[in-house]
This record gives C-alpha cells, sequence and structure tokens, in this order.
C-alpha cells in the first residue's frame, strides 16, 4: 500500500517525480526493540553482577561473623572456667578465714526462728 | 600465463593454511574432548579441592555439673602447635625462640622439625599465652590447629571421681571414661567456598553438618560436700601419717552419694602422669572391714530372732577357743548384752552371735546387705570384694567374719550397707550420675532412687540404730564421732592388714569408722577409712573425728539442724505483714 503523505504533494504532481518507496511497517520497531533488549541484556548483566558482589560481600561478612561468634564462645568458655576456678571452696574459705576473719558458727550459734 | 601461475600459487597457499587450520582445529577439538569429556570428572574435583574449603567443627565435650550446677569438667578451644619442616627455612634459629617459650629443650624440638615428613605436630594443646608468643614470631612453617582441651577448674576436688581424658579427648578414666559414648558428641563440617586470597566465601550458600555437642552430666556430687570430705580426709591422714585414706559420703534415704574422696588427692588436670593415684580406692580397691562388720552379725541375728538386744553374752574375759584357735578382745569383757558386744566390740561376742545364727543364715544375709557383689555405681573399675562361700567357711572362719576378718569388702559397699540399717532395712541402689541432659537442658536420662531390696525388717533396722547409738555415748568405742547437738549412731573398726607375703597377719592396720547422723531420722551416711595410721591406731581415735568434723560441717552446709536450734518465737504480726512474710515454719533441712 501506498502511504499519501500529504494531500498536497498529490495535488502538485510533486510524487511523479520522486520515487516513493514502500514503508516496511516493523525496520524501526525492530531497532528499537533490538536497542531495549540489548540494554536490558546490559542492565540484566549489571544486575547479576551487582547480585554476585553483594553475595560475595555477604559472605565475607558472614565469614567475619563466625570467626567472632567462634572468637566470642571461646571467650566466654574461658570466662566461665576462670569463674569456676574462682569458685573454688578452699579458695573461699582461705578468703573467709584468713582476709576476713570469718569463724564457722558452732551448732550452739546457730538458731533457727520458728513461728 | 603468469596471472594464473600467481592464481595457482595463491589457491595452495590457501589450501595449506585452511589444512594447517583443519589441523590446529582437530587439535583443539581433541582437546577439548580430552578436558570436557575424559578429565571432565577428575577436572571438577579439582576444581572443588581448590576452590572449596571443609572445615571441621569439632564437638564439644559437655560439661559435668555438681547436683547444683557448678562445672566440675568443661572443654576448652586451644592452640595446637604443628610444623611443614619442608617450609621452614632457619630451623635452628626457630627451635631457639620456640624452646623458651614451649618448655622444650631446644634439641628435642630441633629433632622434630627436622623431620623429614611434610606434618609434624611440635606441641599439642598449648597455652593461650603461648600460642600469643609464638604468633608474633611469625616463623614460616608453623601453623595452629584448634583442639579442645578439658580443663577441671576445682583442680583436686573430686579428682578420682571425675577421672581425666586423653590427648585426644577420649575419656580414660572415671565418669569421663564410663559415660564418654555420651559426653564426647560427635564432630561436624562447613563446606565454604575459598577466594584467591584463601578467606571464606558463601556464594552457593553454606552446607552445613552440625557437630553434636556432648550431653552434659548433673552428678549427685555437692562440691562444698566433696570439699568438706577432702578436707577433713587429708587432715585426718596426716594427723595419723597414714599411707592413705577413703571417704564416702551418702544420703542413706536415696542412694545419692554426696562425695567420695580419696587422700592423696589426684588432679586430673595433669593427666595420667602422676602414677597411681588417679584409681577411685573407694570401688577398686578392698580391705578388711574388722569391728565395722559386727552390725551386719547382729542385725541379721536381730532379724531372725536369734538374739534381743538385751540377751547376754559371756565374752570369756578377753580370750575364747574356737575351732582350735583363739578369738582375743581389745579389752577383756565378761558378760555382755548384745548392745554392749557393739558398744564395746568384742570380738568374742559377736563370734557367739554368729555361731548361734550359724553359716548358712549369716553368709545369705551378708550377701543381703551387699557383699561380694558389685554395687552397680556408674564407675568404671569396680570390684565385688570377697566373702568366702558358707561351705567354705570352718569354725574358726565364722567367728572372724563375724568381726571382719576373713572378707574384703569396698568403702563404697560398707556405705550402702550402713544405709539400709539407717533407712530402715532397704539396700538402696547407690548413684552418682543425677542426669544426662542436652545443653539446652533437654533431659536425656534422668537416675532416682532405685531399692534393691530390703534385707532387714523396719524393727530390726531400729533396734540396730539404737545399738550403734552406744557406740558413740560414754564408754562406746566411738565416742569421738559425736558431734555436738546430733546423736550419732555408727562403729568403729581397726582391722590389721594382711602381711605381704600373704602368711598371717602384719602389724599394719586399717582403721575405721561408719555411721550415720541424726541417729532418729538419719541424713548422712559417711564411711572414712584410714590405711596405716602410725601410733595410736584405733578406729575410735584416728577415723572417728574425721566423722565427727565431716558430719558437722555437712549438716550445717545442708541446713539440718538439732532440735535444740529451733526456737519458736512469737513476732509482731505487723512485721510479718511489712516483710510478706507468710506464717510457717522457718528453714529445716
Amino acid at each position: 500500500m501506498i502511504e499519501v503523505i500529504t494531500e498536497r504533494f498529490i495535488h502538485t504532481n510533486i510524487l511523479a517525480r520522486q520515487s516513493v518507496k514502500e514503508k516496511t511497517p516493523d525496520s524501526r520497531a525492530y531497532v528499537v526493540l533490538a536497542a531495549c533488549l540489548s540494554i536490558a541484556l546490559v542492565l540484566c548483566f549489571f544486575l547479576f553482577l551487582w547480585i554476585r558482589i553483594d553475595i560475595l560481600q555477604t559472605g565475607y561478612q558472614i565469614s567475619g561473623a563466625r570467626a567472632q561468634q567462634e572468637r566470642l564462645t571461646q571467650e566466654n568458655d574461658a570466662l566461665r572456667v576462670e569463674r569456676s576456678s574462682l569458685m573454688t571452696s578452699s579458695r573461699i574459705e582461705n578468703i573467709a578465714r584468713n582476709e576476713l576473719g570469718m569463724v564457722a558458727p558452732k551448732t550452739k550459734q546457730v538458731i533457727v526462728l520458728e513461728w | 600465463m603468469v596471472k594464473l601461475k600467481i592464481r595457482y600459487e595463491i589457491i595452495k597457499n590457501i589450501r595449506m593454511v585452511g589444512v594447517l587450520f583443519f589441523i590446529l582445529l582437530a587439535i583443539i577439538g581433541a582437546r577439548a574432548y580430552t578436558l570436557q569429556i575424559v578429565q571432565s570428572e577428575w577436572l571438577s574435583q579439582k576444581l572443588m579441592d581448590q576452590v572449596t574449603k571443609k572445615e571441621l567443627l569439632s564437638s564439644r565435650r559437655g560439661v559435668i555439673y555438681d547436683c547444683n550446677r557448678v562445672e566440675l569438667a568443661v572443654s576448652l578451644d586451644v592452640d595446637s602447635l604443628y610444623a611443614r619442616p619442608r617450609l621452614m627455612q632457619d630451623k635452628k634459629d626457630a627451635a631457639q625462640k620456640l624452646c623458651s617459650i614451649l618448655g622444650i629443650p631446644r634439641d628435642k624440638i630441633l629433632g622434630i622439625i627436622q623431620n623429614r615428613q611434610s606434618f609434624v605436630w611440635v606441641k599439642r594443646k598449648i597455652t593461650p599465652e603461648q600460642s600469643e608468643k609464638i604468633k608474633d614470631l611469625k616463623i614460616s612453617g608453623l601453623g595452629f590447629i584448634k583442639e579442645a582441651q578439658r580443663f577441671y577448674p576445682h583442680k583436686e576436688l573430686a579428682g578420682q571421681l571425675l577421672g581425666f581424658v586423653g590427648v585426644d579427648s577420649q575419656g580414660l578414666e572415671g565418669i569421663e571414661r564410663e559415660f564418654d559414648k555420651q559426653i564426647k558428641g560427635a564432630s561436624g563440617y562447613l563446606l565454604v567456598n575459598r577466594d584467591a586470597l584463601g578467606r571464606d566465601l558463601f556464594p552457593e550458600g553454606i552446607k552445613k553438618v552440625d557437630s553434636l555437642r556432648g550431653y552434659n552430666l548433673v552428678l549427685t556430687i555437692d562440691k562444698n560436700v566433696q570439699y568438706i570430705v577432702e578436707k577433713e580426709l587429708q587432715a585426718a591422714v596426716t594427723a595419723a601419717r597414714a599411707r592413705s585414706g577413703l571417704a564416702v559420703a551418702m544420703d542413706p534415704r536415696t542412694g545419692e552419694i554426696l562425695a567420695s574422696a580419696v587422700a592423696p588427692a589426684f588432679n586430673p588436670n595433669q593427666g595420667n602422669s602422676s602414677g597411681s593415684i588417679w584409681k577411685n580406692r573407694a570401688i577398686t580397691d578392698v580391705f578388711e572391714p574388722g569391728s565395722t562388720f559386727k552390725p551386719f552379725v547382729v542385725g541379721s541375728a536381730l532379724e531372725e530372732g536369734v538374739v534381743k538386744p538385751a540377751d547376754i553374752y559371756d565374752c570369756e574375759n578377753g580370750s575364747y577357743p574356737i575351732g582350735g584357735k583363739i578369738i582375743h578382745d581389745a579389752h577383756p569383757h565378761g558378760l555382755l548384752s548384745v548392745t554392749e558386744v557393739i558398744k564395746f566390740s568384742s570380738n568374742i561376742g559377736a563370734s557367739k552371735i554368729a555361731q548361734h545364727l550359724g553359716r548358712e543364715r549369716f553368709y545369705n544375709y551378708i550377701r543381703k546387705f551387699g557383699f561380694s557383689q558389685e554395687t552397680g555405681i556408674e564407675l568404671p573399675g569396680e570390684v565385688s570384694g570377697y566373702i568366702p562361700h558358707a561351705s567354705q567357711w570352718r569354725e574358726i572362719n565364722l567367728g572372724t567374719i563375724s568381726f571382719g576378718q576373713g572378707v574384703s569388702v569396698t568403702a563404697l559397699q560398707m556405705a550402702a550397707a550402713y544405709s539400709a540399717i539407717a533407712n530402715g532395712g532397704l539396700l538402696m541402689r547407690p548413684y552418682l550420675v543425677k542426669k544426662i541432659q542436652e545443653d539446652c537442658g533437654t533431659v536425656i536420662q534422668e537416675a532416682g532412687p532405685a531399692i534393691i531390696r530390703r534385707v532387714i525388717s523396719e524393727q530390726s533396722a531400729r533396734m540396730l540404730r539404737e545399738m550403734l547409738k552406744t557406740v558413740t555415748e560414754d564408754g562406746g568405742t566411738g565416742q569421738r564421732a559425736r558431734v555436738e547437738g546430733y546423736e550419732v549412731a555408727g562403729k568403729t573398726g581397726t582391722a590389721q592388714k594382711i602381711a605381704a607375703n600373704g602368711k598371717g597377719y602384719s602389724d599394719k592396720c586399717i582403721s575405721s569408722f561408719v555411721g550415720f547422723i541424726p541417729a532418729q531420722d538419719p541424713k548422712l551416711t559417711i564411711v572414712v577409712v584410714i590405711d596405716e595410721p602410725q601410733g595410736v591406731t584405733y578406729g575410735g581415735v584416728v577415723a572417728a573425728p574425721a566423722f565427727s568434723k565431716m558430719a558437722q560441717q555437712i549438716l550445717c552446709y545442708q541446713r539440718i539442724y538439732p532440735e535444740a536450734s529451733f526456737q519458736r518465737i512469737n513476732p509482731d504480726p505487723g512485721w510479718r505483714e511489712t516483710k510478706g512474710v507468710s506464717p510457717g515454719k522457718g528453714t529445716q533441712g
């Protein structure tokens, strides 16, 4: 189908002196589509790259957190051992008797109140 | 013509180049086939090996708690130092630097790192301070691996009971060995990817097989009771200049072991480097009980109705012929009641009661009291002791066994048997582990009081308790076992030890006191055994005072007060309201 551009050109017989092409309907659309696809592809590539980098960063963070958790667990365990060793009965008795001057009550010194 | 020739040459060259390219393409194709098809699996594996790293998640050994959840044994991760000798440059210099930090001779370290192997341990389980110092040296070829180290924060406390672990954290003795399967857990792993710098990455997610932490154990042991028993036992051993000592404290109502001590003490942090003192001799060693065995013949005779507490026996002024031999009393006695036989510890009186009872019945009661058989305590190496069968007894054996000679028992068997007298005649199974539980607190297994059998009736047990009370009264052999404010029931024992050549008895003794307190409503049974005391060797002098001191402190700690301590008051009601206290009885154990 020949597309008439303007009525004016027909009347002035301009078309007779010009080469009139049959316009392919999708050629531009294809170009636009191809361009869009290319851009989308590039965007996808960058998105993928961004996600991979983000995963890597998260991986490093997890790794760091794990190491920190391990370190803190060990520190906690060490503190528990230290606390236990400070709770030894011999140490407490030694401090009570020698440093604080305490003595164990005799049986007669203990009075249990009932009411 | 020339044009044609040139054209021919060009075509020829093109063909040659084509052939060349074809050959190259064929080579590339063949190589691609080899890589993609033939070596695919191997290469994939190699890639995985290079990119992924399998991190071992070591299992953590469970914690051992006392009955109040105080840690008695815990595990910590510490560094173990290894070397890759091929990567080390100046080995002599490295050995020089390491020897002062590790406390190992330089030549020994040099010998280790000059090894031709690719991997050698320099020292396993070093201290954090040593680890830091070595890391600061930055010696190439040295590395660290985390390994679990067992710590016993209370050092010698309950050392023989807890046992110890080996270098690979496997239980070797005591509870650590008996409950190794439950405590040790299982190791897991974590698969991670590595980047070019060897850092851990998780781009493909985490593949993790969790390590299983070992179960925790909650013991019946109370660390403060254990401390009191150990302290007083060691004091008694030192005072008597004795070779060693044993003590067991038990709740007669339930069979719970509250403390088990051996002197000299053993520090499990040092492993088995301390000779054989790591043995829990309360269950692995037997001894002749001596006079502490007399209550069993009297109890059996009471149960069988053969004797009554007031029955009179002629104790022959300290010398009595039986089966062609002569039995002596430490102090000569004339006529004694059955109660006085116990009170004054007459061998002759006990022998005559045994004769009235008869071999078979006596033997059966000894067995019923739990002798000559394992108690079933959750510890390795328990022995059953030895009681010859009644059919093997001669006349003299019946007499000697009645006062504890010619038989062998463990301290734990004595504790269980006396507890049966204390609780009204029931033999309870002694136990040490109250709970096995996960770290989160979920209980996997729980133990409670278990009655093995009724040995004697409540009435017989009550009569026997009354008799044993007289031992600590005026004139009794165990007066020094008295505890102010309480009635104590118990029995002294002084047994000669068998001579080293196995013929007859030596002049060395085992002194003991076994008793329970408060006598009317027993809540604590204690066995004290002192091996080879010097000087005065009577159980009433050597072991009874230790019993008294232990009992006094333990009862005070457990808030078991004598009746005289309770005082009724009539407080101002307003005070009660302001303090938010509801009416009721005060604390009573």
